[in-house]
């Protein structure tokens, strides 16, 4: 259980009721990670939903040869690890704390289980989550054009 | 190319000797330069057109403040014909300037207040000139902070200025990359996402951006979602550029010649020109 107002003001609880915010608070918990440490790791069952409080954490996939490549900083306020309230519930990357960190947790089939009976705060919550996948996936395609220095085909061929 | 001084608005280049030359990237090479007759004069976000007989001109910033030195640094980035030469160039090599051109970034309007610099890949360039200002005069800002994002921690320009910029200047520097690889201590993402993590009182805030213009539209949107009024946003832009005299209309957007008017200009002012930053 914490604090409510720490519910509160977490972006993907954002508009939910006082009856809610304290359902779901029953559900949080808060943890702690020291520099260095692994939240999850890539291809795991995914198990917990996460915001960051404190800190921060940076997302890793496992490349080729065992190498890592680093993704994305999460930064406090920023939720993650979304893969908890989507089938086949496996984590897709890694996350390990850059910097000694806090995060509100909360287990995702429990939250299933809790708007299982409304659906219409369930829909609220999986309409942030969409949000939160469709804005990591165009800050992707923006790096990706980025790392690529926005060559299209037009531009490439008109280059030589 | 003439020896003598030019007059004012001459389109005859002045001979400058390069009296260093380092790589800074794989595709980035830093040029200190000096003019046989006189210091450049040029403020923070000008720009001067560098040339080469027989193979052409190119506008590029000035990355260096006129505090620092007699001379004037430029980053120059191998695209084409003329940085391609450009790169050829070696210490002691000499190469045609005219300018400096446009009217620079808006030191008045930052005095007394924050500063926020956002610098997108080559945008480093010429905020670096504006960063080495400010910390040759630090008491007459506030609160001064430094983005910075590149594509990898290798495209990262003038990395190892910023202990210097951090400790002297006190500048608080947060750089992003696009990728990197395990051992990276900065953040890995796109520039935007450090906008909501700064404290920034938008009242008392002055932000000069300095990146492609597709970081301008993504840029814009948070600097507004954290409340700074449009007039005290000023973004730089790039265009193709021949006299940088106002004179061929090649930079012309609208009634705007950037060469002239800019390139450092005040976003209310582009709102009339929304192909400016698309
Ligand atoms: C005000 C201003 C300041 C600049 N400052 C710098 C600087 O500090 N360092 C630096 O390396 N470059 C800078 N540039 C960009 C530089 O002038 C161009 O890259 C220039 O074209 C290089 O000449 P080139 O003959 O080597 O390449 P070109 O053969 O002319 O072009 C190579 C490639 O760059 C593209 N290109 C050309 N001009 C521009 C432009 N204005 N904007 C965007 N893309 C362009 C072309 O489409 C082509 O794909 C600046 C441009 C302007 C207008
Ligand atoms: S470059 Fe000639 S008018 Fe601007």
């Amino acid at each position: 259980m914490v604090d409510t107002k720490l519910v509160r003001q977490m972006a993907l609880f954002e508009d939910f009721d006082r009856k809610e915010i304290e359902e779901l608070a029953e559900l949080c918990s808060i943890r702690e990670f020291s520099k260095g440490e692994t939240l999850f790791a890539e291809e795991r069952p995914a198990t917990h939903l996460y915001t960051l409080l404190k800190g921060r954490v940076v997302i890793m996939m496992n490349g080729v040869r065992g190498q890592h490549a680093l993704v994305y900083t999460v930064q406090p306020g920023q939720a993650f690890s979304w893969s908890a309230m989507v089938p086949p519930r496996r984590y897709t990357a890694s996350a390990v704390a850059v910097e000694p960190s806090e995060a509100l947790i909360v287990e995702g089939r429990k939250l299933a289980k809790l708007f299982k009976t409304r659906p219409q705060s369930g829909y609220k919550l999986m309409c942030r989550v969409a949000q939160l996948i469709s804005k990591r996936l165009r800050h992707t395609r923006l790096q990706l054009l980025n790392i690529h220095d926005w060559q299209t085909p037009e531009n490439s061929e008109s280059k030589g | 190319m003439s020896d003598a001084p030019p007059d004012q608005g001459d389109y005859r280049p002045e001979i400058a000797t390069a009296t260093e030359v380092r790589p800074l990237t794989a595709t980035e090479r830093l040029f200190h330069l000096i003019l046989p007759h006189r210091a450049l004069g040029h403020l923070p976000g000008q720009f001067v057109q560098v040339s080469l007989p027989g193979i052409g001109e190119a506008p590029i910033s000035v990355s260096s403040s006129f505090t620092r030195t007699s001379g004037f640094d430029l980053c120059i980035r191998r695209t084409g014909n003329v940085s391609e030469a450009l790169h050829r160039v070696k210490a002691g090599g000499r190469v045609g300037i005219r300018g400096p051109f446009g009217c620079g970034a808006p030191l008045e309007k930052c005095m007394g207040q924050d500063v926020l610099m956002i610098a997108g890949g080559l945008g480093l360039a010429p905020l670096r000139s504006l960063v080495q200002y400010i910390c040759d005069y630090r008491d007459r800002f506030k609160k001064v902070t430094l983005l910075i994002g590149a594509r990898t921690p290798e495209t990262l320009l003038f990395a190892d200025e910023y202990n210097a910029w951090r400790n002297e200047g006190k500048i608080n520097i947060e750089a992003t990359v696009d990728t990197a690889k395990k051992g990276w201590t900065g953040s890995v993402g796109l520039i935007t996402n450090l906008i909501p993590q700064i404290e920034i009182w938008p009242t008392s805030t002055v932000v000069v951006a300095c990146g492609p213009p597709i970081m301008y539209r993504f840029v814009m949107r948070k600097l507004q979602q954290r409340h700074i009024p449009d007039d005290r946003i000023y973004l730089s832009l790039e265009r193709r550029m021949k006299c940088g005299m106002g004179k061929c209309g090649h930079c012309q957007i609208n009634d705007v010649y950037v060469c002239l008017d800019g390139p450092v200009f005040r976003y209310d002012r582009l709102a009339a020109l929304p192909e400016a930053v698309s």
